[in-house]
């Protein structure tokens, strides 16, 4: 059994009759799914009925951390959110850093379910193990920043930690976050699940701490760790300053920055108006998450005209993407303001951005008029619609509406063939990489299980030129469906599962991310691991979360990608000529399904692959 | 011939600009190209692209020819041609 690490318990917290008990955490959970998105994804699997509406009381939301949550590891304030996505009818599952996820694992819990639907707008405090429902007419309607003033408040605590959704998640748009301080759960619309169970909020607040099961092996795995960051020629030289935004750079040069709804990509490259050197100067401060020595967050001021003065934690390089080069703005100070206003509303900044492009490619083409758009100008480029139309979607106003649950969703409803325009997979839309130049992070996303999702499958090896476990060639479509099972596998137990900050892997160690955790998972919580067996937990829940899409009813003709990046070679740029056939995706995802034990036809996972991940019950629910 | 030499980061900052017009011999190689830039800027450019003990590229440091990596080409001995653009990126993370 497990001495460290664990609270032991879980907190199943039905907001239908307002109850909320005690489950205890078996060793069986902690050692097959660790935490995180691996406790997440076993109770969706289990615990919801195929079929069920993601909008309605039977859906739930987990929030788990992990193990190393709250136990001085670096890069472990983490915590996965994790329920069915009203935007993708797949496996929603959405990180998050920053104080929220220590403070659960203080207040003594491994995760907290939450089910039902409460009967009036609420929110729910946990302090420690006292938990209560609380009215909550006074906050909702509020922006996010402003909710989780008036809850500490309410509370009397400034120190408790509030994770909420702002008027777009109250909206039930489909593209809704829960932010907690300034950072958000962003992507899949869970924001939209809380709103649609009446849940403004959760607060919490923990006096507890974290036990450690061996601390000389803790001292030897944390000291590992710590040299591994100095020993990075980027973290500390260059990201831990500047934070994500320095890809700009990069992915301009190789000519993968998407640009105008990837119309454009190599062709709009406005690294000097929104890189690296352009967010500097907006630099006014850092923030880091709870026990994390890089403080890779930046605090941004906006300088010049309508936006001078707007304060952002950020932007992060996607939306540096999504609000930046994406929409056609090519300049920093528009993207703050953005960035910032998207937060406030709940917004997931990728997807609307993203949204917000497809609308303006619609508008350039003249499919959508003046009369559509409420009279606003779409052209590429107009920061003035870029603010307009995120308070009109996150309200469901007027055209906001149309928009409001994504690119997949406004397309179907505008109809005229602008599907193909629409950029997502499974509904989810495309972030900042264009894969027509890097093979197998398009096989990523066309694979994830939350659909086109860069944090699932991150080939870090192409974007970035790590050679490990490999090198490759970013143009080349050979062993890419092996190296993408490697990045999903590794990335899912070593960073979702932990969960622990992405930057660890692509930066401090990449070569040893599963003896990291198998030396961390032995420390911290006395479970003895090998590397092979931290590698198969995510193998086991990559396959769960598989099981759950499939019982839904995707198939293999889901694993797609945007008609665009199949037809449509790359014009301009150091990946002119790159795309990625309808042949070249085949190809790939014959190998994945291959390697991967799934049937090649029709993706569903093999009897004999279930059983040997310990998921032999999963075969008998999926009829194998 | 003229050869693009394109940059970002802390390299670009020794350049001083993100795109840069060299001219150089016809038939110059990645080595020749290397070399060249090693005697215009000196040991401020050297550090971010050389280990100083062995003088050879940092690992970490990736070299493209119009987007590919030399690797998959003919590493030091891939051969310019008139416009070619040669990306060169520090170690790079994040996103």
């Amino acid at each position: 059994m497990y001495s460290g690490g664990y609270a032991g318990k879980l907190l199943r917290i039905n907001l239908s009759n307002k109850t909320a008990r005690e489950e205890p955490l078996s060793e069986h959970m902690a050692r097959d799914y660790v935490g995180g998105a691996g406790f997440g994804i076993k109770h969706l699997f289990d615990e919801i009925k195929p079929g069920t509406d993601p909008l309605g009381p039977e859906n739930k939301l987990i929030f788990a951390p992990g193990p190393f949550t709250g136990a001085v590891v670096p890069c472990a304030s983490r915590m996965a959110v994790t329920g069915k996505s009203p935007l993708t009818g797949a496996v929603g599952m959405a990180l998050s850093g920053g104080e929220f996820p220590t403070e659960m694992k203080f207040a003594g819990w491994d995760g907290i379910i939450i089910e039902g639907k409460a009967d009036k707008p609420t929110y729910v405090s946990i302090i420690g193990n006292d938990v209560r429902f609380h009215d909550a007419s006074c906050s909702w309607g509020t922006l996010t920043f402003d909710c989780q003033q008036i809850i500490k408040n309410e509370l009397h605590d400034q120190n408790v930690r509030v994770c909420c959704i702002g008027p777009a998640g109250e909206h039930l748009s489909k593209i809704a976050c829960m932010i907690n301080e300034r950072r958000a759960v962003g992507r899949k619309g869970l924001g939209a699940v809380m709103g649609s169970k009446n849940l403004k909020a959760i607060a919490i607040r923990g006096t507890g701490s974290v036990a450690i099961a061996s601390q000389k092996k803790f001292k030897l795995a944390h000291a590992s760790m710590l040299k591994a960051f100095k020993d990075s020629p980027v973290l500390y030289p260059e990201f831990s300053h500047t934070g994500t935004p320095l890809v700009v750079d990069s992915t301009g040069a190789m000519g993968v920055l998407p640009a105008k709804n990837w119309t454009a990509t190599g062709e709009f490259v406005p690294i000097e108006g929104i890189g690296k050197d352009a967010q500097a100067t907006r630099k006014v401060g850092k923030e880091h998450c709870h026990d994390c020595p890089v403080a890779c967050s930046q605090l941004k001021v906006a300088k010049t005209g309508a936006y001078a003065g707007v304060l952002t934690e950020g932007p992060d390089f996607e939306t540096v993407y999504s609000f930046g080069s994406g929409v056609g703005i090519g300049e920093v100070d528009p993207v703050i303001a953005a960035d910032r206003l998207a937060d406030e509303l709940g917004l997931d900044s990728i997807s609307s951005g993203v949204t917000i492009a497809f609308a303006m490619e619609l508008f350039e083409r003249g499919i959508l008029t003046l009369e559509d758009t409420d009279g606003i100008d779409l052209h590429f480029g107009n920061d003035e619609a870029l603010m307009k139309l995120l308070r009109k979607m996150a309200f469901r106003d007027g055209f906001g509406d149309i928009l409001a649950d994504g690119s997949r969703a406004a397309a179907r409803r505008i109809g005229k063939g602008t599907e193909k325009y629409a950029m997502q997979v499974k509904g989810l839309e495309l972030p900042g990489y264009d894969v027509r130049g890097l093979k197998a992070h398009g096989l990523g996303y066309a694979t994830a299980y939350t659909g086109a999702d860069h944090c699932r499958s991150y080939a870090f090896q192409e974007v970035f030129g790590v050679p490990v476990p490999w090198e490759v060639d970013r143009f080349s479509i050979v062993d890419k469906g092996k190296l993408t099972i490697w990045n999903q596998d590794t990335r899912t137990a070593t960073l979702d599962c932990a969960p622990m900050c992405a930057f660890l892997l692509d930066m401090a160690v990449p070569a040893t991310a599963c003896e990291n955790m198998a030396s961390l998972m032995e420390a911290v919580t006395g479970l003895s691991f090998t590397p092979e067996e931290v590698k198969k937990v995510g193998e086991r829940v990559n396959n769960l979360a598989k099981a759950f899409n499939v019982r839904e009813g995707f198939t293999r003709a889901d694993d797609t990608l945007p008609e665009r990046l199949m037809t449509e070679p790359l014009k301009s740029g150091a990946s002119k000529g790159q795309m990625i056939s309808k042949a070249d995706l085949d190809q790939m995802l014959d190998e994945y399904y291959t390697l991967r034990g799934w049937d090649v036809k029709t993706g569903m996972p093999s009897r004999e692959k279930l059983t040997d991940l310990g998921l032999a019950y999963v075969a008998d629910t999926l009829g194998l | 011939m003229k050869i693009i030499l394109h940059t970002i980061l802390g390299i670009k900052d020794v350049v001083g600009q993100r795109l840069t017009e060299l001219d150089l011999p016809d038939g110059s190689t990645i080595a020749v190209f290397l070399a060249y830039l090693k005697q215009r800027w000196g040991d401020k450019l050297s550090i971010h692209l050389f280990d100083p003990v062995h003088g050879e590229v940092l690992p970490y440091v990736r070299i493209m020819v119009n987007g590919q990596t030399i690797n998959y080409l003919a590493g030091m001995e891939t051969v310019l041609k008139e416009g070619d653009e040669v990306i060169i990126l520090p170690p790079v993370s994040g996103g």
